[in-house]
């Protein structure tokens, strides 16, 4: 090897020379020591060779955040007994086709236990929040007047479904399972929303229903017409306002559809008739504006999601409008 | 002695890791989280240099750590639990990027400008040359990028370069010789900023 000829990336390419510069070892070291001495001419470009094999660094690191949520993934996928559970399989499936034919005979009195035995429902009252942990590790925060169905076999199936009324925050978590990853599915009517690990809120009201996705991915398809179909990205938000209409895909600040999480709600520029609205669906109070021309009038602010009275109390200091309560319905005038 | 001392502490790592590997192997949840503390964030360095795309790291990291867990019945006792780890986590990644997950992201565009450092101190033209070869290893193809990260970050030997990457012997001296070449391309402009304090240095 004729090291005189060499250039800088000649040396750093070169094993012998990294072993000095990475590994400092014995025999290295002493022949390079000389041969610099030798070679005092090459000093510059030995050190500039020196210095890129030092200087190559990788910094990347996990943010304890994120290292907290793999983990989370991690032990939420972990198998807990050495043994494989045994799948469970609905009750007519093992008895076949002939008890099938006869529970079709009586599914009239039978339908409502069979729903009731097949899924877990989980509702909230007006003005109640309730955080879900689901049996693959994620989290559904159930917003007031809501509900939110789980089938009981909802490990056993090659996608997680779940079932979505009124409004709820989702965080996902991956399942990894030998077949691969494991889908989640959320259906809002006939919406279905289509994610890998991400969290996003979904508002099913009124016929009208509105995904905002707050990190990750989700796909949300009309399911009467799949190619009706449109996928998110953070900080995105679709909405559909009637059965079979177009998905309307637009950016919205996100803290604007996750804040009741964090017990407060945030409203920016809606209108009073939404106002009232969103009074009744998570208090079920009954807000009457007697005024017309106040319909259309906009209102941003913010109040704690447990106080509805709050609401009203800012909402009359901060705009000139009367407000009284007539029995369990408040007049705004 | 310097090399003593790592041999030394490698031997004694070597030693604990064995212990905690069987008690992983036992079903001890406590074991897989010792690993994963002590290595997530290593993995994820030398995940990004096989595919720079963090969310498919991350996925695979993931993956390997409930693999292990969930197979540990077949699993016997590794010569080196981090080198086990790192070729399990390439089969992983690999195997994603094959099925087309693989989109690259790109090293943010500033980090490549060249901005004017006259009237620098050292510290601040070497940590501009830092940066700058920094964003030109994530300009390399990305089997340049691994192969640099096994030698030069994690001083892998040759040998260990090969039978982890399967990588043919004169084929890996070659990946590392155009690696260099397009690091040495990239500092072009900077490293003889260096010089006058290298003047002044002994080696």
């Amino acid at each position: 090897m004729n090291y005189s000829d060499f250039n800088e990336e000649d040396f750093a390419a070169d094993d012998f020379f990294q072993r000095w510069v990475l590994e400092q070892d014995i025999e290295s070291e002493s022949f390079w020591q000389n041969w610099l001495v030798d070679h005092p001419e090459k000093r510059l470009i030995v050190k500039k060779a020196q210095w890129i094999v030092q200087n190559v660094s990788f910094t990347e690191t996990w943010s304890p955040a994120e290292r907290a949520a793999m983990w989370q993934t991690i032990q939420a996928n972990l198998v807990p007994d050495v043994k494989e559970e045994a799948p469970v399989i609905p009750l007519w499936r093992r008895l076949g086709w002939v008890a099938a034919a006869s529970i079709v005979l009586v599914l009239g009195s039978v339908g409502l236990f069979y729903s009731l035995w097949n899924e877990q429902e989980i509702k909230t009252s007006f003005g109640e929040m309730r955080q879900i942990k689901l049996a693959d590790g994620s989290t559904v925060t159930l917003n007031a007047n809501s509900t939110l169905k789980i089938p009981n076999d909802f490990l056993g199936k090659p996608s997680r479904e779940v079932w979505i009324e009124g409004e709820a925050f989702f965080d996902v978590t991956q399942r990894i399972v030998k077949a691969g990853k494991v889908p989640f599915v959320v259906h809002a009517n006939n919406l279905t929303i289509q994610v890998l690990g991400t969290a996003f809120n979904v508002i099913n009201r009124r016929e009208k229903i509105d995904v905002a996705l707050e990190h990750g991915s989700v796909k949300v398809v009309d399911e009467q017409n799949t190619t009706n179909a449109v996928v998110l990205k953070p900080g995105e938000k679709v909405s559909q306002v009637a059965q079979k209409a177009p998905l309307v895909k637009q950016a919205v600040q996100i803290e604007d559809y996750t804040s009741w999480k964090e017990n407060v709600i945030l409203f920016k520029q809606k209108s009073l008739t939404e106002l009232a609205e969103m009074m009744k669906d998570m208090y079920d109070i009954d807000v009457v504006i007697d005024n017309p021309a106040l319909k259309q009038e906009t209102f941003t602010g913010s109040f704690p999601a447990d106080s509805a009275e709050v609401f009203f109390d800012k909402l009359e200091k901060m705009y000139p409008i009367a407000i009284h309560k007539d029995g369990k319905v408040f007049h705004l005038k | 002695m310097v090399s003593a001392n790592r041999v030394m502490s490698s031997a004694v790592q070597q030693e604990d890791e064995t212990s905690w590997w069987l008690r992983l192997l036992r079903g001890e949840p406590n074991a897989l989280a010792f690993f994963y503390e002590r290595y997530a964030d290593w993995l994820l360095k030398y995940g990004l240099s096989v595919a720079y795309n963090r969310e498919l790291v991350q996925d695979s990291v993931q993956e390997l750590f409930i693999q292990i867990w969930n197979r540990r019945e077949n699993l016997t006792v590794p010569q080196s639990v981090k080198y086990y780890l790192m070729v399990s986590l390439r089969r992983i990644i690999l195997k994603d990027v094959m099925t087309g997950r693989l989109t690259t992201e790109l090293f943010p565009d500033h980090t490549l400008a060249v901005d004017d450092q006259s009237g620098l101190d050292f510290e601040e033209v070497a940590e501009a040359n830092v940066r700058k070869l920094q964003a030109a290893v994530r300009a390399l193809p990305p089997r340049q990028q691994e192969v640099i990260f096994l030698r030069f970050f994690d001083k892998m030997s040759y040998e260990e370069i090969t039978g982890l990457t399967g990588l043919d012997y004169q084929v890996l001296r070659n990946t590392i010789h155009r690696a260099i070449k397009a690091l040495r391309q990239a500092l072009i402009h900077n490293i003889d900023l260096l010089l006058p304090f290298f003047l002044l240095s002994t080696i």
